[in-house]
């Protein structure tokens, strides 16, 4: 059984005043198995951003269904969704989205304080990981006070700390500079060798290129998959380049 | 560029802006408002002719002071709360290509626009309803002289001036800022990195003193005398520790709170007490101003509501008769002589009087002994220090003739009673002559009628005259007042007993000094009752006036304030609402959670406010006696009532601009 299982999702927007509607998500299926690295690739208006939404249980589908670990999330009551989310999902954003208001060591517990852990776990759960993310000297700061790298790996942090089945990042290098990007990529293979699955949505080629499998959204629906098999990165990075070449030129589906 | 682009822009901007620039134009017009209306009665002659019109035309223009000052820095306030929300979009205008010039053109249109309107708007309301502010005045005065109310040219140029130099103010510290910072200054201008504020304990302590200082003098005060003096401390000494607490105290709590690891890590506690540290070191200053405005609404209110509500009681607490003669001194029958003198008088004006109530008193000065409250040693005090007390001395015969009463005596016993203070002991001694007390009474008709009333005073009642003759004895006869008071209604004719008013109003009395051949050494001075009643009425008329007049317009700051404060605080939680979702808070909690720091934030100001009015209460009643307001209770009522329904509108308020809040926030 797969631990994550997209199937026939759909999702139409209607805009406020009725009238018209704006299909986002066509009809798209997938599967990301445990242990995996998956990363899925579009233009922008391609439905990425919808797809991860519903993923991530902010949103829900029109139609169609999510499975993680073979539970439907739109069975999940909307007053456990919060719990749910918490204890299964992990997410990294591209503008961070970390509280001002708390230290770096603060966001990063964020999720253990909901989840009403005592604070000797706490510390037990973030040294190895603040270590192993090189941020155990930064922890007592405050976001503004970091590089973006830096507020980049707090943010990895807090999607790890609470074991998530699956870390949802968006565009998760969208705002750093090429190495910064790449330190963050390289943790990201890490963490995923270390048994950790991870579901990434990026228009970045550099990033995809990490990742163990690429998925290509065009028109709210699956247009083209790239296993990377026992590819080297560069080739990675050259298979998908061409793909995109053909999305863009408007090739006919093939996948 | 054409000439008629900035206009243009700026009116767009004005309108584009509406969700701010709308309740500052109101706060404008509201204070252009009420400055002009105060200014139109300040200037009208028919003023003058009223009762007491020296006192209630001084009274109106330090009201009008205030109100001026109070719309300067008011709008200059809110101006600041304006400038810093619209940085972005000032900051694109120079992004898109527009110059510093360009941009303080358009600005200057603006604030062009809005003062011209205001201004308009304001007088135009304001000669509107002067008319019924002028109304109200009259009514509460309870003057039935015809008035007209004129357009004033002076209040239209005074209010102009004043106005269009606040608004001219406001431009050059708007271009100020803008002429100093940099295109990308301005575009980050209302979101730029916070840092988290630091605990100052030194400053907060400070603020627990000051704030601890103040309420110990408020609590303390025992004579209206002190209360004169300390009051104004109390308030400086109330008002700075308010500041600081709010500034300081707040965030060395929070953040002690936050030390504290076991309390900190749990998810109530968490986002609370890290959200309110940040809340509390922005707005610190706008809550402790909201804070210190809800005070003086309360106080302006409660005070003059309470004078006007107990003013029959006070008028007849201060004149108990129509005419009342003080006299010191007055041996060999002037009382006699004088009474025939205004009998004279009262032919003239055609009005008698009525039955005459009169009574002889012996004065001296104690000090009362700190170990024993029951020992008093007489000597040269002047009455005002804290210990020194006034002793009045009748004997029993006197005092049922004048209580209509049938008492009975011992050789050593006494009845006391007293003004301010409860006497509470079982014994009297004076200069080591003891005395049993029969019995305290609350209050006797000889207290009220005493000429000082804000000295302590303890009225002594002897069983007989030669007591008083033989505890007198070894005094110093220079520090004995022999006293006498003598007191009648007078009746007649509306118009005759304002004829006789007149009649001893005017007249020195030099002649029947003369006449009579008294001796130098008497003094006694004869207070009408019917003038400077319709005096006392007027002023405290006056004095509520004000005092509404000032609780409307602090009302309208506070809510003002708070409706800015609202806004703020939505474009700041926006981020966060979504940011808290994400991580896993479920949407209700979130609502939750801010909604109780929200709730937290704003009701705080309040909640202290209404702490300083119950420890000033105190204080202001004890200078209440100074008008003549004994009625404890009723002053009480009146503070209950009018915390009451200012927290009623203050919850309205509240809950009106909290729909800004929701609507910021985007949550349904």
């Amino acid at each position: 059984m797969s631990l994550l299982e997209v199937k026939n999702l759909k999702k139409v927007y209607t805009t406020r005043f009725g009238g018209n509607q704006v299909q986002a998500l066509k009809n798209v299926n997938f599967s990301v198995e445990e242990g995996e690295y998956v990363a899925i690739m579009g233009e922008s208006g391609s439905g990425k951003t919808t797809l991860l939404n519903i993923l991530a249980s902010l949103d829900r589908p029109t139609s169609g269904e999510v499975l993680l670990n073979g539970k439907s999330m739109n069975k999940v009551r909307e007053k456990e969704l919060a719990a749910f989310r918490r204890e299964n999902l992990g997410f990294v954003f591209q503008d961070f989205n970390l509280l001002d208001t708390f230290s770096l060591e603060d966001n990063i517990y964020l999720p253990l304080v909901l989840s009403g852990k005592s604070h000797e776990e706490m510390v037990r759960r973030i040294t190895p990981l603040a270590r192993k993310l090189k941020i155990q000297d930064i922890l007592k700061k405050y976001p503004y006070e970091v590089s973006g790298g830096q507020k980049q790996r707090a943010a990895a942090a807090r999607a790890l700390i609470t074991d998530p089945q699956i870390v949802l990042a968006d565009e998760p290098t969208g705002a750093l500079d090429s190495r910064a990007a790449e330190k963050m990529l390289n943790l990201f293979s890490q963490v995923n060798r270390e048994g950790q699955t991870i579901l990434m949505v990026t228009h970045s080629t550099m990033a995809a290129s990490h990742a163990g499998r690429v998925l290509f959204i065009k028109d709210g629906e699956v247009f083209h998959q790239i296993y990377r098999g026992t590819m080297r990165n560069e080739e990675m990075f050259a298979s998908i380049t061409q793909a995109l070449t053909v999305l863009s030129s408007g090739g006919e589906q093939d996948a | 560029m054409r000439n008629s682009f900035y206009p243009k822009m700026a009116l767009t901007n004005i309108r584009k802006n509406g969700r701010m620039y709308l309740p500052y134009m109101i706060a404008s017009i509201c204070t252009i408002m009420m400055f002009f209306m105060m200014m139109t009665i300040i200037d009208n002659p028919g003023i003058d002719s009223m009762p007491g019109n020296i006192s209630l035309k001084m009274m109106l223009i330090l009201g009008e002071v205030i109100v001026g000052v109070f719309a300067v820095v008011f709008l200059f306030y809110t101006n600041s709360f304006l400038m810093k929300r619209r940085k972005k979009e000032l900051g694109l205008y120079s992004i898109l290509g527009l110059e510093k010039r360009h941009i303080g053109r358009i600005l200057f249109f603006e604030v062009f626009f809005t003062a011209v309107f205001c201004l308009a708007a304001g007088i135009l309301a304001g000669s509107l309803f002067s008319r019924l502010m002028f109304l109200i005045l009259l009514k509460m005065v309870q003057t039935t002289a015809p008035f007209t109310i004129e357009f004033s040219r002076l209040a239209v140029k005074v209010t102009v001036t004043l106005f269009g130099a606040v608004f001219l103010a406001t431009l050059v510290s708007d271009l100020f800022q803008i002429g100093r910072v940099r295109p990308i200054e301005l575009l980050h201008g209302d979101k730029r990195g916070e840092k988290e504020p630091k605990a100052r304990w030194i400053l907060a302590f400070a603020g627990f003193a000051l704030l601890g200082g103040g309420y110990y003098i408020a609590l303390h005060v025992e004579t209206p005398v002190e209360a004169i003096m300390e009051f104004f401390i109390a308030t400086l000494l109330v008002m700075g520790g308010t500041y600081l607490l709010f500034t300081t105290g707040s965030i060395a709590v929070l953040k002690m709170l936050k030390k504290n690891k076991k309390f900190y890590y749990k998810p109530r506690h968490f986002t609370t007490v890290s959200g309110m540290l940040y809340r509390m070191k922005q707005n610190a200053v706008g809550l402790a101003n909201i804070c210190i405005l809800s005070t003086g609404v309360l106080l302006a209110v409660s005070t003059t509501v309470s004078l006007n509500v107990g003013m029959s009681d006070l008028l007849k607490g201060l004149f108990p008769e129509d005419i009342g003669v003080y006299m010191v001194g007055s041996e060999g029958g002037i009382a006699e002589k004088l009474y025939s003198y205004l009998e004279g008088k009262a032919e003239e004006a055609d009005v008698s009087f009525g039955p005459m109530i009169d009574f002889t008193h012996v004065r001296v000065y104690a000090e009362r002994s700190r170990d024993d409250l029951s020992e008093f040693v007489s000597g040269q005090q002047t009455g005002d220090a804290p210990n020194d007390y006034a002793i009045i001395m009748t004997d029993l015969e006197q005092y049922n003739k004048v209580e209509g009463k049938n008492e009975s005596l011992g050789k050593d016993e006494v009845i006391i009673s007293g003004n301010l203070k409860a006497y509470g002991e079982e014994k009297f001694t004076l200069d080591g002559r003891s005395f049993h007390v029969k019995e305290e009474k609350d209050s006797s008709e000889i207290v009220k009628r005493m000429l000082v009333r804000s000295q302590k005073n303890y009225v002594v009642v002897f069983s007989d005259k030669s007591i008083i003759d033989e505890l007198t004895a070894g005094i110093d006869q220079n520090l004995i007042g022999k006293e006498e008071y003598m007191g009648m209604d007078i009746q007649g004719s509306q118009e005759s007993r304002n004829k006789f008013d007149t009649l001893l109003i005017n007249d020195d009395f030099k002649g029947f000094v003369k006449q009579e051949n008294i001796n130098q050494k008497v003094y006694f001075s004869v207070n009408s009752g019917i003038s400077e009643g319709q005096e006392m009425r007027s002023f405290i008329s006056g004095f509520l006036f004000i005092g509404i007049f000032i609780g409307v317009l602090f009302l309208m700051a506070t809510a003002l304030i708070i409706y800015y404060k609202q806004i703020s605080e939505g474009y700041e939680d926006k981020e966060r609402y979504v940011i808290m979702q994400q991580v896993g808070m479920s949407l209700s909690e979130v609502k939750k959670c801010i909604h109780s720091q929200i709730l937290s934030v704003f009701f705080l100001p309040l909640l202290i406010a209404i702490v300083h009015i119950c420890v000033a209460f105190n204080i202001i009643n004890k200078l209440l006696w100074i008008f003549g307001l004994y009625n404890t209770p009723l002053f009480m009522l009146c503070t209950a009532v009018t915390i009451l329904i200012f927290a009623v509108v203050y919850t309205i308020v509240f809950s009106l601009t909290s729909r800004t809040y929701v609507k910021i926030v985007g949550t349904e």
